[in-house]
């Protein structure tokens, strides 16, 4: 089944009178339970399409569907709700709030879509059990490890139980090996069935995925080829 | 709400230096304005007080020209010459029946030196009669006071204080020793000590009290008289000394142009609050600059607080906080930051008017309305400040939030 149906998207920046264009008319269908990676170098517009996908920018003109929703609106609490509910985001830098302890940077989303503390305390601390961290639930962010920050940031991913997971270059700021448990922890995700979209320039770690997709130069392509994807 | 707030001190709590010297605006608009108001106040109370009712609900009805309080406000008038006729014992005991009267007395009042062998005091003179030390007692040190007969007989007998006495027995043992007044002699039959005229405002004089019947041996029979008549309560003062006037005008000759009048409080508190609002508007304005000052460097701190902390705006968003949820939390830190600083200057007020009440021995008075109202204003502060600050926090847009480094 078909959950993320991109269909002619397309993106542009207006600089002075010039219109630069960052994605070129891209169709791309994810399929429910997918390990997708899409790969390409800095300045391919893979992080304008992350943005795209992760509701936190809209595209100039095309359409983009999960689980046939339209996702293209222009309003801004309307996208924070989707945001919270839909999608799960894993980002390079972790973006843990550096304040607050693992537990409650896991119980955040689960507080803009208003549980209730003690369901939400317990919903948390299931997902710091599933990425192996319940020791470190009162731990804050600089306490812990990269690898240790990126799971807490996996388990603020999945703690909404979202219809899909983006993660941007999570194993980046990690060195290999703690990058391999990472992202084998995306594997046991993905075999329990969730789907994950995966962002990267890295070959091995693409490698990974069922399926991967390149982009350079605001457009896709099935392999490194020059065979459009579409 | 509650978890916006502990945010918020911990996150006042993570800059203390910075904190603090943004409150310190606040602290100090506010404590200037809870210090001069407690001030002011405790004098503008005091002087209400000794003004009307003399401290103990007393007032006097003055026997003087018709339109003394109508043309000249409150102090101004022409004071008559003529003394009122005698006042009748019907009279005053038809007064003493009236509601809300708790006693009346008729008395003499002078200044006139007293003489005891070499030495010499220049007390305040008395003639008091038998119901005027129940409107203003007087602790008996030594003696007695004076007796029935002493009014019946024309006792030359004299009640001196203890002022009066060190001065004119400056060794003491003054008790049934004789005194010279105006050349006539007065025996002194007790001493007594001013009781509780409970202010600052009295400095300790020295006074002799004689018998309201001897007064016409030194002054004559037509000396003018006092009246006070003392009412229950400090909110029926008025209409007491209203109805006492009214009450010895009808004895009076139809040909008699003075009047017995009371003072008009109500014009009176009315001047004094009118010099209250004058100082509270030149309070005023001192306070909201400093508060203006204050509050623009809360906006500033805020500014950078928002700018500081751009990409925990955004990883917020991207997790699903609405606009309002960021705005609720950089207006909830401005409101605690503002509040702390106008609670530490409350304090701070009370503190520096307690201090000087203290050491320059003036009254102090704890207004709840002006402490409410000063926290109440820190909090507005917050608000008005705040709200710029919280308004650019809440528009960011995550992806160029998440970006910033």
């Amino acid at each position: 089944m078909t959950m993320i149906r991109l269909k002619n998207l397309s993106k542009s920046y207006k600089l002075g009178k010039e219109e630069i264009p960052i994605l070129k008319r891209i169709s791309l269908d994810v399929e429910e339970g997918e390990f997708l990676a899409i790969m390409g170098p800095s300045g391919s517009g893979k992080s304008t399409l992350m943005n795209i996908l992760g509701c936190l920018d809209l595209p100039s003109s095309g359409g983009y569907e999960l689980e046939s929703m339209n996702m293209v609106t222009g309003q801004e609490n309307k996208l924070a709700d989707i945001r919270n509910q839909f999608i799960g985001f894993v980002f390079q830098s972790f973006h843990l709030l550096p304040r607050l302890t693992a537990l409650q940077n896991v119980e955040l989303p689960l507080i803009y879509n208003g549980w209730k503390k003690k369901e939400r305390k317990e919903r948390a601390m299931d997902a710091l059990k599933k990425v192996g961290l319940e020791d470190r639930a009162s731990f804050r962010p600089p306490q812990l490890s990269g690898g240790q920050r990126q799971r807490v940031s996996i388990a603020r991913a999945i703690v909404n139980k979202p219809k899909f997971i983006l993660a941007d270059e999570p194993t980046g700021a990690l060195d290999t090996k703690t990058g391999e448990q990472i992202l084998s922890l995306f594997q046991e995700l993905h075999e329990e069935g969730v789907t994950i979209i995966m962002i990267t320039h890295d070959e091995q770690v693409a490698k990974k995925a069922d399926r991967i997709i390149y982009i350079r130069d605001g457009e896709l392509f099935k392999d490194r080829s020059e065979d459009a994807y579409a | 709400m509650l978890e916006n707030i502990r945010i918020s001190f911990q996150s006042i709590w993570g800059h203390k230096l910075r904190s603090s010297l943004t409150m310190l605006g606040v602290i100090i608009g506010i404590a200037a304005v809870i210090a001069i108001f407690a001030i002011i106040q405790g004098r503008s109370e005091e002087l209400k007080s000794n003004l009307i009712g003399m401290g103990n609900n007393t007032v006097n009805v003055v026997f003087e020209e018709a339109d003394m309080y109508e043309e000249e406000g409150m102090w101004g008038g022409e004071v008559t010459n003529r003394s009122a006729p005698p006042i009748k014992q019907e009279a005053i005991e038809e007064i003493l029946t009236y509601p809300n009267v708790n006693g009346m007395s008729i008395y003499y009042e002078g200044w006139q030196e007293a003489y005891h062998l070499i030495n010499v005091t220049h007390p305040k003179l008395l003639g008091i009669d038998e119901r005027y030390l129940d409107l203003f007692p007087a602790t008996m040190v030594e003696g007695r006071e004076f007796t029935e007969l002493d009014f019946d007989s024309y006792s030359q007998v004299a009640l001196i204080n203890d002022v009066a006495m060190s001065e004119l027995f400056p060794e003491g043992d003054a008790l049934h020793q004789t005194i010279d007044i105006s050349g006539m002699p007065f025996k002194i039959v007790g001493i007594f000590s001013d009781a509780e005229v409970d202010s600052d405002w009295y400095y300790p004089e020295p006074t002799i009290y004689l018998p309201a019947t001897t007064w016409p041996l030194l002054n004559g029979f037509d000396a003018p008289m006092q009246v006070a008549v003392q009412a229950s309560s400090s909110e029926t003062i008025q209409e007491v000394g209203t109805m006492t006037a009214d009450r010895l005008n009808m004895d009076l000759p139809p040909y008699e142009t003075a009047l017995y009048q009371v003072a008009d409080f109500e014009r009176m508190m009315e001047e004094i609050s009118q010099f209250d609002q004058a100082f509270a508007f030149i309070l005023g304005g001192i306070a909201s600059i400093s508060l203006l000052v204050g509050g623009i460097g809360v906006m500033n701190i805020m500014l950078v607080s928002v700018t500081e902390r751009t990409r925990e705006i955004g990883i917020k968003k991207a997790l699903g906080a609405k606009r309002h949820v960021i705005l609720a939390q950089f207006l909830t830190e401005s409101v605690v930051l503002t509040s702390i600083g106008g609670v530490i200057g409350i304090l701070t007020g009370l503190g520096i008017a307690k201090a000087i009440s203290v050491f320059a021995n003036m009254p102090f008075y704890v207004s709840v309305p002006a402490i409410s109202g000063s926290f109440i204003f820190s909090m507005l502060i917050g608000i008005v400040f705040g709200l710029l600050p919280s308004i650019k926090a809440s528009k960011l847009q995550p992806v160029e939030a998440l970006r910033y480094e």
